[in-house]
């Protein structure tokens, strides 16, 4: 009795560990090419989009593929579709509010479709891997400078034969994360959070100052919707950590660090 | 699963630091918030096979910051920043590195990363980042694609920075290349020398147009992306690795990739 006991807490920590569908992960494996939950901005800022062409990669030769970007607004709504054709091994797409239908600030997914003429010539390649789009976004304030580029980092969306956004995020129980990053003063952030999920998430920011500990913002996030927390500088006065509590076993977000001159992005 | 951090002199009057906290990363609600750890930071001279111990650090506060100018590193030549129990021996010097603590406090799922900046003037730029302690034990290959390198700005400066740590004995610094190829003929354009413990660095030269890659048939390692200019821009961010371009069977996805590319190289 006691080791059934045991294996149960095992297991209800193993899956309260898991950010996947376990069944679609682990024993029913999906036949869908996934993707990460990109966020864009055009509030004061270009974003561009780098898609990788997988099985031209994986082959090491161009492959034509027809680019599906998928776009959401803030509430999580559909709000623009791109579709492209390219052989290359990346391509790169600027996106602009005549793509997103005049949404300045919400989230994306990048997905492949390749002929059947392609698919039927590597089945056999295929048969036991899928592929899963990552890519990487790229923002600036000034046409005078380069975009800062952050790779794609968490996501699992997928659209079923029926062309429903499905997700392979799963929430658990209540976590919390600390990004490596410390708030300095003289700076002001801004915390991207979109929610890979087909159910609404509860996110709770607070500041740690050494020991004391500063609620900030509680927000409840429908599925796929993008919410945006700012940190101004006047708010803080010294050195300091920030952590977020939700549902997601991994809930990371995309920072942005600022100040009049200079900005830095990055995934927590 | 636990990790090594790590600086690097890049060169071009570009400084990098660590960042690190000893709250927990990621974990359950009811679970420890902090985690009590110091850090060693050790370095490998690139004609020895010893490492020598640049500095041991202890938290004054949740936070630490390590800089790369602190330690008068080459260019090329990396600082190891590892996590370890604060009554733990750190010696002057290692034949072998130690492993570093993992610095989780339950099983929740993180990458136990510090935030990796560089600065170069005013402007700067980070990624949260690591060096997997399983990584450091595998010789390996690397293959890399051009997604970051900037082709629309002529006016600004690309690097790559290969980062390559080796934990086990070495009885021999044996040297290495780092390459640059064109992805559609295969053709070398370019390499780097670099050994083992150190930064293969390559100023991605002014290009038309064509795809890119990076090789080396000789170690793996993580490949950092450094675009600047001097009128106060600087980006950085790594690149994933291959196997990451698949969702079912990474690892075999990313050998038929590997094998895919690597005998076209010369």
């Amino acid at each position: 009795m006691k080791s059934l006991f045991r294996k149960l807490v095992k297991f209800n920590s193993l899956l309260n560990a898991s950010p996947w569908s376990l069944i679609n992960s682990k024993f029913n494996k999906i036949d869908y090419y996934v993707s990460d939950f990109f966020a864009f901005r055009l509030d004061g800022y270009e974003t561009v989009f780098i898609a990788e062409n997988n099985l031209a990669l994986l082959l090491g030769q161009h492959i034509k593929c027809t680019h599906l970007f998928h776009f959401f607004d803030l509430k999580g709504n559909a709000c623009g579709l791109v579709e492209t054709k390219d052989d290359k091994f990346s391509y790169r797409l600027e996106i602009n509010e005549s793509i997103t239908n005049g949404i300045e600030v919400g989230s994306f997914t990048h997905h492949i479709k390749y002929s059947d003429v392609v698919l039927e010539k590597y089945s056999e390649l295929l048969t036991d891997i899928s592929f899963q789009h990552r890519g990487y976004t790229g923002f600036r304030r000034s046409k005078d400078f380069g975009y800062s580029y952050m790779h794609g980092n968490f996501g699992g969306l997928y659209f079923d034969k029926h062309n429903r956004l499905k997700s392979l995020a799963r929430l658990r129980g209540k976590h919390i994360y600390t990004p490596q990053l410390i708030i300095k003063s003289g700076y002001s952030y801004d915390f991207l959070f979109s929610n890979p999920t087909s159910k609404s998430i509860s996110i709770k920011f607070f500041l740690l100052n050494n020991n004391s500990l500063e609620n900030i913002e509680e927000v409840l996030l429908p599925p796929y919707a993008t919410h945006k927390t700012k940190l101004n500088i006047a708010r803080i006065s010294s050195d300091c950590n920030i952590s977020w509590e939700t549902n997601l076993p991994v809930g990371r977000c995309i920072v942005f660090e600022y100040n009049s001159d200079y900005f830095d992005v990055f995934h927590s | 699963m636990s990790d090594y951090m790590f600086l690097v002199n890049v060169g071009g009057g570009i400084v990098n630091s660590a960042s690190l906290t000893r709250l927990v990363p990621n974990r359950r609600k009811n679970s420890c918030a902090k985690i009590n750890f110091k850090v060693g930071v050790y370095t490998q001279e690139f004609d020895s096979v010893q490492w020598k111990k640049l500095d041991e650090i202890r938290f004054i506060d949740n936070n630490m910051v390590i800089t790369s100018s602190d330690y008068n590193l080459e260019v090329g030549q990396l600082a190891v920043v590892i996590p370890c129990e604060v009554d733990f021996l750190l010696l002057g010097k290692y034949d072998e590195l130690p492993e570093p603590i993992s610095r989780k406090s339950d099983i929740s799922l993180v990458n136990e990363r510090a935030s990796i900046t560089f600065y170069k003037d005013k402007s700067f730029s980070s990624y949260q980042g690591e060096f997997p302690y399983q990584m450091s034990l595998i010789k390996g290959t690397f293959l890399a694609f051009d997604s970051l390198v900037q082709y629309t700005n002529k006016n600004i400066n690309t690097k790559i920075v290969f980062i390559n740590i080796h934990s086990k004995k070495l009885l021999e610094k044996q040297v290495f290349h780092l390459n640059l190829a064109n992805s559609d003929s295969k053709e070398k354009i370019t390499s780097s020398k670099y050994v083992h413990n150190s930064a293969g660095i390559i100023d991605i030269p002014a290009h038309d147009d064509i795809e890119l890659c990076f090789y080396s048939k000789d170690t793996l390692g993580i490949p950092i992306f450094i675009s600047y200019n001097n009128l106060g821009y600087l980006s950085v961010e790594h690149l994933h690795p291959p196997s990451e371009l698949f969702w079912n069977n990474k690892f075999k996805g990313q050998q038929l990739l590997k094998q895919n590319w690597l005998p076209e190289f010369p």
